[in-house]
């Protein structure tokens, strides 16, 4: 039976990251999931020109324009968070000791956490952007990963549990 | 030909003023290459480019056949430009700097490598441009990566 690993995406460059990721995973071995933001349509074509994988949809937590208090407050106030906790709720629910990898959008933050509270391996890629200083959610996702990678040696330094084993690209 | 391109950022008062100083350029016959602009939100329209809009589907072909890629989009962008050996003009997105964006994390040590320009104020865009012409960029090497493999390995530990 195959392994599954989801892979978060996120617009940009965190799906470009994944994409090269996942080309590492040979499908006979795992089953792949793509977790894409609503509404993120590039990310969800590039999954689909990849072939025949399972699709996940969540809202995402912020916009890039709002900080992540801002976006905090808005997303409680129109009661968004609980929708958003919901869709992380049920694409756990697939995960069974399974792996779980995100290169740093703030979409799908509530399903790393849950999938690691739940017992699920979950593995961070800090994005290849990141040089000198963790982005917001790799802050707060460290605390929450199983492997915690960073794509600079600079990075690497600041703590002895970053992983360095070189660049996506 | 030189390529323009702004991403798909909302912060568009930024790039309206790069695009109209190189717009004012080619007016001047500061600037005689053909420029092609995606102009993403900064609604420019018009001006004296040989082509300009909104969005493309086909954006790797004119990154393909640019010699001068000017840019304010983020790392993914820049790490394919310079897998493509495309000289280099990063544009100082301060929009985005603003909201915690990553630009500037790295692209100071591309620029220490001398892998890019980086144009840290728009109204400077004429001499990166001829900076960019005259320049020689190296070549940018991979360190390449292992993640997959210790992501494997890891994960088959803690399972068994």
């Amino acid at each position: 039976m195959r392994n599954k690993v989801f892979f978060i995406l996120g617009g940009g460059g965190h799906t470009a990251q994944m994409i090269l990721l996942q080309e590492k995973f040979p499908d006979e071995k795992y089953e792949k999931h793509f977790i894409v933001a609503t509404g993120d349509t590039l990310s969800e074509n590039r999954v689909k020109e990849l072939g025949c994988y399972f699709i996940h949809k969540v809202d995402r937590y912020k916009e890039t324009e709002d900080s992540l208090f801002i976006a905090t407050i808005k997303n409680i106030l129109l009661l968004r968070i609980v929708r958003q906790l919901l869709q992380s709720k049920n694409i756990v629910e697939l995960m069974n000791k399974d792996i779980l990898i995100s290169a740093g959008p703030n979409t799908g933050i509530f399903v790393f956490i849950i999938a690691k509270l739940m017992g699920n391996f979950c593995v961070y890629v800090e994005s290849w952007s990141r040089r000198k200083k963790l982005s917001k959610t790799g802050s707060l996702l460290k605390y929450f990963s199983n492997l915690f990678f960073v794509q600079w040696e600079d990075l690497r330094d600041e703590n002895k549990h970053f992983i360095y084993k070189g660049r996506l690209l | 030909m030189i390529f323009v391109t702004t991403g798909s950022t909302k912060q568009s008062s930024y790039y309206t003023e790069l695009i109209s100083i190189i717009d004012q350029l080619i007016e001047n016959t500061r600037i005689k290459d053909d420029v092609i602009v995606q102009a993403g939100n900064s609604k420019y329209r018009g001006g004296n480019f040989k082509e300009i809009f909104d969005y493309t589907d086909k954006i790797e072909s004119y990154i393909n056949a640019a010699d001068i890629v000017i840019t304010a989009d983020g790392a993914g962008t820049i790490f394919s430009l310079l897998k493509k050996r495309k000289k280099i003009i990063v544009v100082d997105n301060k929009f985005a700097s603003r909201y915690g964006a990553p630009a500037s994390d790295f692209v100071g040590g591309f620029k220490e490598s001398g892998l890019l320009l980086w144009c840290k104020n728009v109204t400077d865009i004429e001499k990166y441009i001829f900076l960019a012409k005259n320049t020689v960029f190296p070549e940018y090497k991979s360190p390449g990566n292992t993640i997959y493999e210790k992501i494997v390995s890891s994960y088959e530990d803690w399972n068994s």
